[in-house]
């Protein structure tokens, strides 16, 4: 027997086994929420906002087929209001509420991007700002969620996500828990100057000083307590919140609509998108195990009946893995387009709720705007009356 | 002669020609004005878009932080908003809808200090908010859809040992017809003067075609003081029934 002949087959063989030894262990992580065990003071309670998220939605759509656009738009909806459940759960935090636009009445702002949401796989990428523009957060959070996260026997009221919901929450806990009383409440100070200097920037522009590097605002001096037009601003700014209220009783509303379609699409998708996987995967090894053995049928070279029969077995065996891939493959396409049908199928429905909520959310911002710049006029006429002093055009800082 | 005739013909044939043309112009001229959108659509200012933006959000906006108003929205951009002071502008064809501004240029033509203004105006953006909750909450009672945690209490209140019926339509159901759980059954209970009074011309009585969130909307109006809450609530109710925005505006101006 030549060298030859012992070389080929070992040659083979150290090239399969690793991919017939080759088994997946998947680890489901469940992180549990950090709960205040005391009544937090008032100083340490921060108001929150969550942009509702970027759907993130790919612009040659066609060649993403299992990205649903009105899922993903009703996702980015759906994901900050069940954040702000979680941290209103958490106890560590003041007002949070779910913002359509950029706000100055926040403490804290929240912003999110999804990368990736099958019911199998999460990914969002998240970003954190407090007032004075230092970013707290950027960090993208990942979760595999495993099958009894769907049970029907499970605490309904935890999102078959909400291992990262809990993991964004206690990570934004953590970096408030550095933070001592003092500072958290200059945040607030520097948020309510903020606010007051986009109503009347004119009069508060001079409070706030922007670092031209960092960007962050520092209070070079602040108004007095019973400072009256500060009052009056603390009343729009009241208002702010009430409208925020109202537009979050819509958000409450789509939330409560599409949960459990949403859960159901996230559910059965889960399970297809599994399937998907490890099908196309099965594929590939046998392909790959096909190639190879075809290979080392074609190496093995020797005049005797063995090798006669080994060459023979390697090819045709080859053969047949490279065959059986191929139908793998087309078994794989079937869960592809289940996941397909049963997407389009969600994503037509959430569209309805979705125009309904947008709508509604665009109506009511859309006349408020106006009462608040009949405030803001208001505001600065009785600065005039009480102070004697006319305000020059202002300019929002 | 055929000469002549020819020329009687040409000279005819060319005086109708004009005539066709000048009708045609006037009448072109007449449809342009109206073509072009010139005149304000009182429905496209308070009326809900009809399709939403697409899921990006809103532009930011320097107001305030306020979201700025969007082209659905169809309100007043800012410099026109600013520029109403001191003018007698005529905003009866504005919606309804929109939140009362006019209290404060109205306030400062009788005489009213900025700061009454402001607050009256704090007081209306309240009201205005409190009635837009209280038809989100009618909808909500009127919504089937239930969070999977309540459909499982649900479940278990249903799988329990329970003699009688369960009261799940809240009190709202109550106080309309007492034992009532019938959320298709149509609205019967009795009126009175008033209530009647309250009841936009388009509006049946009897409350027929009306589905769950129907007869809880028309409950809510009815009993609503507020004439402008009320307007707005009959507002959804019509739209809720489908019913067309122009034909809406006609119901409720009548």
């Amino acid at each position: 027997m030549s060298i030859k002949n012992i070389i080929a087959p070992t040659f083979f063989i150290c090239l399969i086994l690793p991919l017939l030894s080759f088994s997946e262990t998947i680890k489901y992580d469940k992180v549990k929420l950090k709960r205040a065990e005391i009544e937090l003071i008032e100083d340490r309670l921060l108001d929150v906002g969550i942009f509702i998220f970027d759907p993130n939605i790919p612009e040659d759509i066609e060649d993403n087929p299992l990205v649903f656009p009105e899922i993903r738009k009703a996702e980015a909806r759906y994901i900050p209001y069940h954040l702000k459940n979680t941290l209103e759960e958490s106890g560590f935090w003041g007002g949070v509420w779910v913002l359509p636009d950029n706000t100055k009445a926040m403490d804290l702002n929240v912003s999110g991007r999804i990368i990736k949401s099958n019911g199998y796989d999460v990914s969002i990428k998240i970003g954190v700002w407090d007032i004075s523009g230092k970013q707290w957060l950027d960090k993208a959070y990942k979760a595999r969620v495993g099958q009894s996260s769907y049970s029907k026997r499970r605490d309904l009221t935890q999102d078959p996500y909400q291992s990262l919901f809990n993991e964004i929450a206690n990570d934004l806990q953590k970096i408030k828990s550095i933070y001592l009383s003092k500072q958290l409440k200059r945040i607030s100070e520097i948020g309510d100057l903020r606010f007051a200097s986009d109503l009347i920037p004119s009069v508060f522009n001079n409070y706030l000083v922007q670092d031209n590097k960092t960007n962050i605002y520092k209070i070079s001096r602040l108004p007095a307590d019973d400072d009256p037009i500060m009052q009056r601003i603390g009343d729009v700014k009241e208002r702010e919140l009430l409208l925020l209220d109202t537009l979050n009783e819509y958000y409450a509303q789509l939330y409560r609509e599409i949960s459990i379609p949403y859960e159901e699409w996230r559910k059965s998708n889960r399970q297809n998108a599994i399937n998907y996987e490890e099908l196309k995967r099965s594929a590939r090894k046998r392909q790959i195990l096909g190639a190879v053995a075809i290979l080392g049928g074609i190496m093995v070279d020797g005049d005797s009946n063995a090798s006669g029969y080994a060459q023979q077995g390697l090819m045709i065996g080859g053969i047949q893995a490279v065959q059986s891939g191929f139908a793998k493959s087309s078994e794989a396409k079937i869960y592809k387009e289940s996941m397909k049908e049963g997407g389009d199928s969600f994503d037509s429905e959430a569209e309805g709720l979705l125009i309904e909520v947008e709508g509604q959310t665009l109506r009511l911002t859309g006349n408020a705007q106006e009462m608040f710049l009949e405030w803001k006029r208001l505001l600065k006429q009785i600065y005039t009356e009480e102070t004697g002093i006319n305000l020059k055009e202002d300019s929002a800082q | 002669m055929s000469a002549f005739k020819s020329y009687f013909l040409v000279l005819f044939l060319l005086l109708s020609g004009c005539a066709t043309q000048q009708m045609s112009g006037s009448s072109q001229g007449k449809q342009s004005p109206s073509s072009s959108g010139g005149m304000p659509s009182s429905s496209s200012s308070g009326g809900m878009p009809s399709s939403s933006s697409s899921g990006g959000m809103p532009s930011s906006s320097s107001s305030g932080g306020m979201p700025s108003s969007s082209s659905s929205g169809g309100m007043p951009s800012s410099s026109e908003s600013t520029n109403q002071e001191g003018q007698n502008g005529n905003k009866s064809n504005k919606d309804e809808n929109t939140m009362p501004t006019q209290a404060g240029i109205s306030g400062q033509q009788t005489g009213q200090s900025a700061s009454s203004i402001f607050n009256e105006s704090l007081g209306d953006f309240d009201k205005e908010m409190a009635g837009e909750r209280d038809i989100i909450a009618a909808s909500n009672q009127g919504n089937s859809s239930m969070t999977a945690q309540e459909i499982a209490d649900m479940e278990s209140i249903m799988g329990a040992d329970l003699d009688g019926p369960i009261d799940i339509s809240g009190d709202f159901g109550n106080d309309e017809s007492e034992g009532n759980n019938d959320s298709e059954e149509e609205f019967t209970g009795e009126m009175s003067e008033e209530e009647i009074s309250r009841l936009p011309s388009c509006v049946d009585k009897d409350g027929s075609g009306e589905d769950k969130i129907a007869r809880q909307l028309r409950v809510f109006a009815i009993k609503e003081d507020d004439p402008n809450i009320r307007n707005e609530i009959w507002k959804q109710y019509l739209k809720h029934m489908g019913i067309g925005q122009s034909q809406i505006e006609e119901c409720l101006s009548k």
